[in-house]
């Protein structure tokens, strides 16, 4: 009898290994989201820079999603199964990015992307996730640096700053075309994604494409002629990139009808 | 235990946690995941509203709007900067939203136009307003994007169809070797259901991973040992109601502490359960089974409604196996038999548990009960050790439960305890005398001590189980003297029954006279002194033999229980006269002990046989105890042979 209890015992233990780390990812996730809401909840904006208690707050929550993604690279270390270990590898990617740690945030997404193999990773939306963390980073930078610009007049220094971040704007476009045709056909690792998430990554082209123009139709306010060759030349590199890289990729996304479509001249209706 | 049976349960074991492992990583990872709001240009309503209809910038189509004569002008003032929205009137409070209305719908009418007119004409000047290229104006800036792993037609098993699956996978396996045991209206069937059905309530979120692993797996051992039961006694009539509630009584319990112990972050607690879950609670299941066919049986088919009883019953079982007296007696499955008996105890006779206001009383009732038990064996009388004690507590139990009768005034729980400390008294009284004695005699002469002690109940009541404890302490003793084995083991069963019968019907005279010492008792003297006169007859068995002895055996037996019982009737005179008892015996052997060179007795008679000894002993202890006698006529003895009745 005591030999059947060891058995068993010892039946049980293999047996429960590694749900432990499934608990562990449950926890993890919901402290990611209770910083989440915390960051982007609609609360009272700093005053200044000597809004301390604002400075405190984001400091804290992004201690928080640093812990939070050191706690779930730990646990894609653990004994589970591959889409697991993908998903925790997700979770450690996006929690570090919010944590304002892009290089730990890149290191995640490397191993991340080693697992999500052409055979069926069981992850589509974290293999996707992984592939895009790169691209939303960027895509956050460029939009932070547009808005000021677009509030001010096209002047010359303006549009030397306007023409660098134009340079931004076709590296992301081009970072986006090849894991968007993957996701919005459905081909390994992003077979059966969710089509809600697959909206997600169309929108963010869409919005890419929309800065483009935005910049576009900002540099056209500017005095135009031999004298402003700057904003000529910004206009030029602007409709040059709406071609390429940004033609594909809306077409990709669904929001043109062909890839050499010529959505820049036909205005805004177009995309709809 | 089948070597078969065991690699069953074990591959079973492995294979559903296996699968209720996976099947909680794939709900944990699989949940949807919230992704931070993604960059959208703002543009508050006036600010969109003023750029779309800019007189310098804006949409040509849309400048003809707020032109003089257009549907929009009312709203609309003229001037530097491309002109700007008019501010409505304070008084009425509807103005702002058919300003913004109007505004809006046009906006939509020109987009519409102008996609007709992209559509069929290339080309066309791009004078759009930079805010309208955005797809996002109903968009509310800073919503956090939820994200799904799966779409709807890809989405892999669920994790609890995966549990399902995995179940499904060990009832197979058993239908391999026992064809129809989860057949279409079989018992198997019914328990699978019942099991199915309880999933989900013990645990509500399979998201909880340490519940839902360890649910999981008890109902894979609830269904495995279930089977093997239902299998072990075929023809079982399981009823769906009687499955729902065996299952749900049976496991909700262990579920509940296990879902505690988690709360309470007590480690230590949830190993115990997953000991108790992977090793005793199959066996529950199997004896919880048992004891349902057992009684449906017994009540004629009528529906057995395990509902209350098995639930607290249960419960307070397993409380109790975290107590600290019940586990320092034994491990978990050591107790199994005290579960079983005290649970065929409850099924058999339900009337006679007491019930408090609730479940959880009752459950406590019985948790303490169990607690009792454990504290009152912890030191264990001889000849028990530390890992038999245990068996003496589940002799107890067993023999008062089987002849309590149907209408007491005592509830049966609170007998236990009192007829267990009663035993247990009377033989750590017997102190180093014991140690000739062994288990299985001991246990034999405790059964038929307590089966007629528990006919009366009055003897067992708490307090008043002193009676019971010196029976115990007498017959125990005299066994031990009995070092020429004069009387077998069946006989001594034999006397205790007919002291404790007496002692039930006479109370304190056999057994209360002096409590200084065990031997200060009646019966304990009476059989001691018979006991020793039959053994100073001879000295050893050649000598027995050759002299044609009969005080021995049965008939040895018969003279104890002939003197028990006069004494019950004249205990002072048997008190009195005890030293009459050898003159009796030695008057009656010489009737019978031949002289080997004679032939015939030392006063020259035929010896007489071994039921006429009896028979004049019968009829003389009485007369002895009475006047005293020191001897009789033997011609006298021999006519009342002559004339006994046929």
């Amino acid at each position: 009898m005591i030999t059947l209890i060891r058995l068993i015992v010892a039946a049980s233990l293999v047996a429960v290994a590694g749900c432990g780390t499934a608990v562990d990812l449950s926890n993890l996730n919901a402290s990611y989201e209770t910083l989440l809401t915390r960051k982007y909840a609609p609360s009272a904006k700093a005053d200044g820079p000597t809004d301390l208690s604002a400075d405190t707050e984001r400091q804290e929550i992004a201690n928080g999603f640093d812990t939070v993604g050191t706690g779930a690279l730990d646990a894609s270390k653990k004994n589970v199964e591959t889409p697991t270990r993908i998903a925790a590898l997700r979770l450690a990617a996006v929690a570090y990015w919010q944590a304002n740690e892009p290089e730990k945030a890149t290191n995640a997404k490397v191993a991340g992307l080693k697992l999500c193999t052409d055979k069926a990773a069981g992850a589509p939306r974290d293999c996707a996730l992984l592939a895009y963390i790169d691209i939303l980073a960027l895509q956050k930078q460029l939009h932070a640096q547009l808005r000021p610009l677009l509030l001010g007049k096209p002047t010359p220094d303006a549009l030397a700053q306007m023409d660098t971040l134009i340079n931004g704007l076709e590296a992301l476009g081009r970072m986006q075309l090849e894991p968007l045709k993957g996701i919005v056909s459905g081909a390994p690792p992003y077979a059966g994604i969710g089509t809600g998430s697959q909206a997600y990554f169309r929108k963010v082209a869409t919005i890419s494409a929309c800065m483009l123009s935005t910049a576009d139709f900002w540099a056209r306010n500017a005095t135009p002629g031999i004298a402003n060759p700057p904003r000529d030349d910004l206009l030029a590199k602007a409709a040059r990139v709406a071609r390429d890289p940004y033609g594909p990729l809306l077409f990709t996304a669904g929001k043109i009808a062909r890839p050499d479509q010529d959505w820049w001249t036909q205005g805004p209706e177009c995309l709809p | 235990m089948d070597p078969a049976l065991i690699f069953f349960i074990i591959r079973g074991v492995i294979r559903v946690g296996t699968a209720s492992r996976k099947a909680y990583e794939q709900g944990v990872r699989d949940k949807n995941f919230k992704m931070p709001p993604l960059p959208v240009l703002e543009a508050d309503i006036d600010v969109r509203i003023q750029e779309y209809f800019n007189e310098e910038r804006g949409h040509a189509r849309a400048l003809k709007m707020t032109a003089a004569g257009g549907p929009l002008h009312q709203y609309w003032i003229a001037g530097p900067a491309g002109g700007g929205l008019k501010k409505p009137p304070d008084d009425d409070p509807q103005a702002v939203t058919r300003m913004y209305e109007s505004f809006l719908t046009a906006m939509a009418d020109i987009r519409r136009q102008r996609a007709d007119a992209a559509a069929t004409k290339a080309g066309s000047t791009y004078v759009a307003n930079w805010i309208n290229l955005c797809a996002f104006d109903q968009e509310i800036p800073g919503t956090i994007e939820v994200l799904e792993q799966w779409s709807p037609d890809a989405q892999p098993v669920l994790p609890w169809a995966r549990v399902a699956l995995a179940l499904a996978d060990v009832a197979l396996d058993f239908v391999g070797s026992n064809p129809g045991i989860v057949g279409e209206g079989s018992g198997g069937e019914k328990l699978l259901k019942a099991i199915c059905a309880n999933l989900q309530t013990w645990i509500p979120k399979i998201e909880d991973g340490r519940q839902a692993f360890f649910v999981e797996r008890m109902g894979a051992a609830l269904l495995q040992s279930g089977l093997q039961a239902l299998s072990d006694n075929a023809g079982t009539l399981l009823t769906d109601k009687a499955a729902s509630a065996f299952v749900g009584k049976m496991a909700t319990p262990l579920a509940e502490l296990f879902a505690a112990a988690v709360k309470a972050e007590k480690p230590v607690d949830q190993l115990t359960l997953m000991v108790v879950r992977d090793t005793v609670f199959p066996k529950m299941v199997s004896a919880g089974l048992e004891v349902l066919v057992e009684h449906q049986k017994s009540v004629l088919g009528a529906a057995f409604d395990p509902d209350d009883t098995l639930g607290y019953f249960t419960r307070g079982f397993l409380q109790a196996l975290s107590a600290q007296p019940v586990t320092k007696l034994g491990s978990a499955e050591a107790w199994l038999p005290i579960y079983k008996s005290l649970l065929r105890a409850a099924a058999a006779k339900p009337g006679l548990i007491v019930k408090g206001a609730d479940n959880d009383a009752n459950a406590a009732v019985f948790r303490k009960l169990i607690t009792e038990v454990a504290t009152t064996l912890a030191d264990e009388p001889w000849p028990y050790t530390a890992d038999t004690a245990i068996d003496l507590g589940v002799i107890v139990i067993e023999a008062v439960q089987k002849e309590l009768p149907n209408r007491t005034s005592d509830p049966w729980v609170l007998l236990i305890p009192s007829a267990l400390d009663a035993v247990v008294k009377g033989l750590r009284a017997g102190g180093d005398s014991f140690k000739k004695l062994t288990q299985p005699d001991v246990g034999a002469i405790l059964r038929v001590i307590l089966t007629r002690a528990a006919a009366t109940p009055g003897m067992l009541v708490p307090g008043a189980s002193t009676e019971v404890q010196l029976i115990v302490t007498a017959v125990a003793t005299a066994m031990a003297q009995d070092d020429k084995f004069l009387i077998s083991a069946d006989g001594w069963t034999t006397i205790a029954a007919t002291a404790a019968a007496a002692a039930a019907r006479n109370p304190g005279k056999l057994f209360g006279i002096s409590s200084a010492t065990p031997e200060g008792e009646l019966a304990a003297k009476l059989i001691t002194r018979v006991l020793a006169s039959a053994s100073t007859s001879f000295t050893n068995a050649a000598e027995m033999r050759s002299k044609g002895v009969v005080l021995v055996g049965e008939t040895l037996v018969m003279a104890i229980e002939d003197t028990l019982t006069a004494a019950a009737g004249n205990a002072r005179g048997a008190l009195d006269n005890i030293d009459k008892i050898t003159l009796l015996v030695d008057q009656l052997n010489d009737m019978v002990v031949v002289d080997r060179n004679m032939g015939k007795t030392k006063s020259g008679k035929n010896p007489i046989g071994a039921a006429d000894w009896n028979w004049l002993f019968r009829n003389l202890i009485a007369d002895v105890f009475e006047k005293g006698l020191d001897k009789y006529d033997e011609q006298e003895l021999r006519n009342m042979l002559l004339h006994k009745p046929a």
